[in-house]
């Protein structure tokens, strides 16, 4: 690699005035063109399949054929498809609202704690972050089945006589989104709320407000971009998060995620499962586009 | 065989539609301390690096001891930079980060040691080589830099606002040290500052720029006493500029009307009759006195006192003439003349010292 | 130091939080050592069920593919993430604003959306679903964060350094190898590890590009929590839990230490 990289010395002979030009462009080619290269095939070419896909028809045998139609997109107006949107959109937003009253009072005391105690506490908000969501989910299965601790537990101290049916119902989805996307509200939160100069704080009571006051009228509106940014970190993936409906709700709870997961593998019905998926990703590049332009988060830091 | 170091042939850089050097050419001489002068924006960081091979000129060429290298990259270039964040690696101790133009020349190991120690010992800093630049003063990383730099025995050293980042004090002193170091060496400095006090100090020649336009070259004092244009005049310490015409020319002079005043100059090849001209005149140059001048050949005007302000040495007095206009003197603080505010006084001057410029 | 009323409640109601975190864990870890299989009541110590799991061919083998696609797809987008990083840090070119859109999409875009998009590009391309396509999409959901990563690093990085390289007699290679490399390498580290957990844990776009022969660990947990729960899950669990935590405590020692 390296000699393809490095420039000789330049001679007499060599026409020197192509030399720094050529050094640069190798530069830009061997940093930018692995990246554009594999992401433009891997990643932009099959989402722009996708796109195709979704204005063909299902052939007999699962697979896709002409004529381009957009049967798919229209299909998904029948009330049976497009309330699996909504539940979903209903059961992200409620997802996001709880995560953000939990989250908020405890994002805010974590930022305002001692700071040697800070560091520790950052570190146990970003363990479950980084933790696999499936196992998160998992371990709420083991307390909630119906053999499960909390109802074994119950029984023993004599509470119940049968079980609790906490599983495979819309609570249990709810319990395991909560859950697992709690962390990804926190930090933001956290980020934004530790970022807060105390300055304005004490401005606020030296000019007579209450801290009731200054909570409202200062510190919300100036932690707005980690409430904005955490809500979109939790709203986005809840949408496509299918294991948790599938292994907590049971049968009952069918989403948007399990929907294009089911015309995939189970259905075989790509053309409908593209066209959710297309509907998907506009609803949530609509979200994204609102929250770049409420927030002025040109590069869209406050999401990575 | 004694060609000039360095040499600017019709330098042109733009940045898109910014041009930020205008057709500069400029010889620089072999052992000279040359010193580009020029408020920021002027185009003179932009120069030093097309010299040291960061930047391409749009057009032009630069020769590098007879050696045409304008499309050469920075690697392939013998001068070194001292850079204004002195840019030390942050990876590598003092000694390493000297080291390093010597390493990847893959210049022998035991030279490497022998010339570091060397370089280190000429900025008087042989006890720090282990340390990291993050444990070095800004004097120490400034010396370091200026080391690391020299160690290659470069043909020409370029200093982009080197003393930029250090205080006052240590300003003064590192000044002089590299003053000293280039006598010693015998190396071309070019260096790049918008502080003039700093380029009069030290420079043999100083180039002001001023966007991106070469104003003048020469030596500090041709720059203070005889400024090519009123931009020269005004940035390098305090003048006054009058306004005037040029009402005759002769074969050898220049004869110019201000309100109140006639004054002789020496011929601007330039300047032809009925031209508007300025006249500047430092204000040390204007003296005050109760009486008119006794002899005829001084400037002398009417004019009050406004206003004096004590700086020291010297007390910088306003006064302002029949026209309103003001104009500044410098008179020494224990030999003031003994007038109030609004008292009526005369300023004169030598013509000699006046310089007939245009606008 | 005395805490107010308020003060009191927030710790208290911090302390309830991280009890809602991590009790669930706590619990799954501490039944990986329950010797009774089939329900929850605490019926001795034991180690069985982790010895049993080493004797499962079919875990040995989905832990053998998640270390491989984990360790080729961390070195293959921690390269490919670093160079773009430095690239776009050190060069302006055409479509620098299209190619930061086309960074900024896969972390924000529902993860099923990349997965159902790579299955249908694969299928059409009819490329065997298994290691290879494990790898490629591993490699492509990973470097997008390593840029983010790298990037943040760059942002404090004095471009002069560079300059000063070269002005020192460093050949553009030489530069990134020798100066640029070494004080981003805490970022780049950090991103290998947060690629490396990416993709150890990835279950959704794993779930679309793996083929039945090939599993990783998560989606060998999905498959045997849908046939219930048993200590074996929780064992395999408490083993991928101990990995993400290794590699965070690592992460924030970098972290800590840079800045």
């Amino acid at each position: 690699m390296k000699s393809s990289v490095t420039t000789s010395p330049v001679r007499t002979e060599t026409p020197a005035a192509l030399k720094p030009k050529r050094s640069r462009d190798y530069g830009r080619l061997w940093t930018i063109g692995p990246v554009v290269v594999w992401m433009g095939v891997l990643f932009l070419l099959p989402l722009l399949l996708v796109l195709a896909v979704s204005f063909f028809s299902r052939s007999t045998f699962g697979g896709i054929e002409p004529p381009l139609t957009a049967n798919n997109y229209i299909r998904f107006f029948d009330p049976l498809y497009y309330k699996i949107l909504w539940v979903s959109c209903v059961l992200a937003f409620t997802t996001t609202i709880l995560c953000l009253f939990l989250g908020y009072p405890f994002a805010y005391v974590v930022a305002r704690a001692p700071v040697h105690l800070r560091n520790l506490l950052l570190l146990l908000i970003i363990v479950p972050f980084w933790t696999n969501s499936l196992i998160r989910t998992y371990a709420w299965i083991v307390l909630l089945r119906t053999e499960g601790v909390i109802n074994t537990v119950l029984k023993a101290l004599g509470l119940i006589a049968e079980p609790l049916p906490m599983l495979y119902n819309e609570f249990a989805v709810l319990t395991g989104l909560v859950y697992t996307m709690l962390p990804f509200m926190v930090l933001p939160l956290y980020a934004s709320i530790e970022k807060l100069d105390k300055a304005y704080l004490e401005a606020a009571a030296d000019l007579g407000a209450t801290s009731w006051q200054t909570f409202w009228r200062v510190t919300v509106p100036l932690t707005a971009p980690g409430i904005m940014a955490g809500s979109l970190l939790v709203f986005i993936p809840s949408l496509g998060l299918f294991f948790i409906p599938d292994l907590m709700g049971g049968s009952k709870a069918v989403l948007i995620g399990n929907l294009i997961k089911n015309q995939f593998l189970t259905a075989r019905d790509w053309p409908f499962g593209s066209a959710a998926s297309i509907i998907l990703m506009a609803l949530t590049l609509l979200f994204i586009g609102g929250y770049l332009a409420v927030t002025k988060d040109k590069e869209g830091k406050g999401l990575t | 065989m004694s060609h000039p170091m360095v040499v600017l042939q019709e330098i042109v850089k733009r940045f898109g539609h910014n041009t930020v050097v205008q057709n500069l050419s400029l010889d620089i001489h072999r052992g000279e301390f040359l010193t580009f002068l020029g408020p920021s924006g002027c185009g003179k960081t932009t120069t030093l690096r097309m010299i040291a091979g960061f930047e391409q000129p749009t057009s032009g060429r630069i020769l590098l001891d007879g050696e045409s290298v304008q499309d050469r990259p920075a690697y392939e270039r013998n001068v070194n930079t001292v850079f204004q964040s002195y840019a030390l690696f942050p990876h590598l101790t003092a000694y390493e980060n000297v080291a390093f133009g010597l390493r990847v020349k893959r210049v022998p190991a035991a030279e490497i040691d022998r010339r570091v120690k060397q370089a280190l010992r000429l900025v008087q800093l042989e006890d720090f080589a282990k340390r990291k630049p993050e444990q070095l003063s800004g004097g120490q990383k400034q010396r370091i830099a200026i080391a690391r730099a020299l160690v290659n025995n470069p043909k020409v050293l370029l200093l982009d606002e080197p003393l930029g980042a250090l205080d006052q004090k240590l300003r003064k002193q590192m000044q002089v040290e590299l003053k000293h170091l280039q006598k010693q060496l015998g190396i071309t400095f070019i260096f790049v500052t918008h502080d003039q006090e700093e380029a009069l100090t030290m420079s043999d020649r100083i180039a002001v720029m001023h966007h991106g336009v070469l104003e003048q070259v020469g030596t500090p004092d041709e720059i203070y006493n005889r400024p090519a244009t009123a931009f020269v005049a005004e940035f390098i310490g305090e003048t006054n500029l009058l306004r005037g015409k040029a009402i005759e020319r002769t074969a050898d002079a220049l004869l110019v009307e201000c309100e109140g005043f006639r004054l002789t100059a020496p011929l601007q090849a330039d300047i032809r009759e009925q031209e508007p001209v300025v006249v500047a005149v430092r204000p040390e140059r204007i003296s005050l006195s109760l009486s008119p001048a006794d002899t005829p050949e001084r400037i002398c005007l009417p004019a009050r006192l406004s206003e004096r302000i004590y700086t020291g040495a010297f007390t910088r007095t306003v006064v302002t003439l029949a026209d309103g206009k003001t104009l500044v003197s410098h008179e020494k603080t224990d030999e003031l003349l003994p007038v109030g505010q609004g008292d009526s006084l005369y300023v004169q001057w030598n013509p000699a010292h006046a310089v007939v410029l245009k606008p | 130091m005395r805490l107010s009323f308020a003060g009191r409640l927030g710790a208290v109601y911090a302390a309830l939080i991280y009890l809602f975190l991590y009790l669930p864990i706590a619990i799954l870890i501490l039944y990986s050592f329950n010797k009774s299989k089939l329900n929850a009541v605490w019926t001795g110590f034991t180690v069985d069920w982790y010895l049993k799991l080493f004797h499962n061919s079919d875990v040995l083998e989905a832990m053998n593919t998640t270390l491989i696609v984990a360790a080729v797809s961390t070195l293959a987008s921690t390269m490919i993430g670093t160079l773009a990083a430095v690239g776009m840090y050190r060069y302006h070119f055409r479509g620098k604003t299209a190619l930061d859109a086309m960074l900024y999409l896969p972390i924000v875009i529902p993860e099923i959306v990349m997965g159902i998009s790579m299955l249908a590009f694969f299928a059409q391309l009819k490329i065997p679903l298994g290691y290879l396509t494990l790898i490629a999409a591993h490699i492509t959901f990973s470097v997008p964060f390593v840029v983010v990563v790298v990037k943040a690093r760059l942002a404090g990085f004095d471009k002069s350094i560079e300059e000063a390289a070269m002005d020192l007699g460093a050949t553009p290679w030489q530069t990134f190898v020798k100066v640029t490399l070494p004080v981003i390498a805490p970022g780049v580290i950090a991103s290998a590890l947060l690629a490396f957990t990416l993709s150890v844990d990835d279950v959704i776009i794993s779930f679309f590009v793996a083929g039945p022969t090939s599993p990783t660990l998560p989606l060998k947990i999905f498959s045997m929590v849908k046939f219930g729960v048993s200590p074996e899950i929780n064992a395999l669990s408490t083993l991928m839990l101990m990995v993400t935590l290794l590699i965070v405590v690592i992460a924030e020692r970098i972290r800590l230490r840079k800045s």
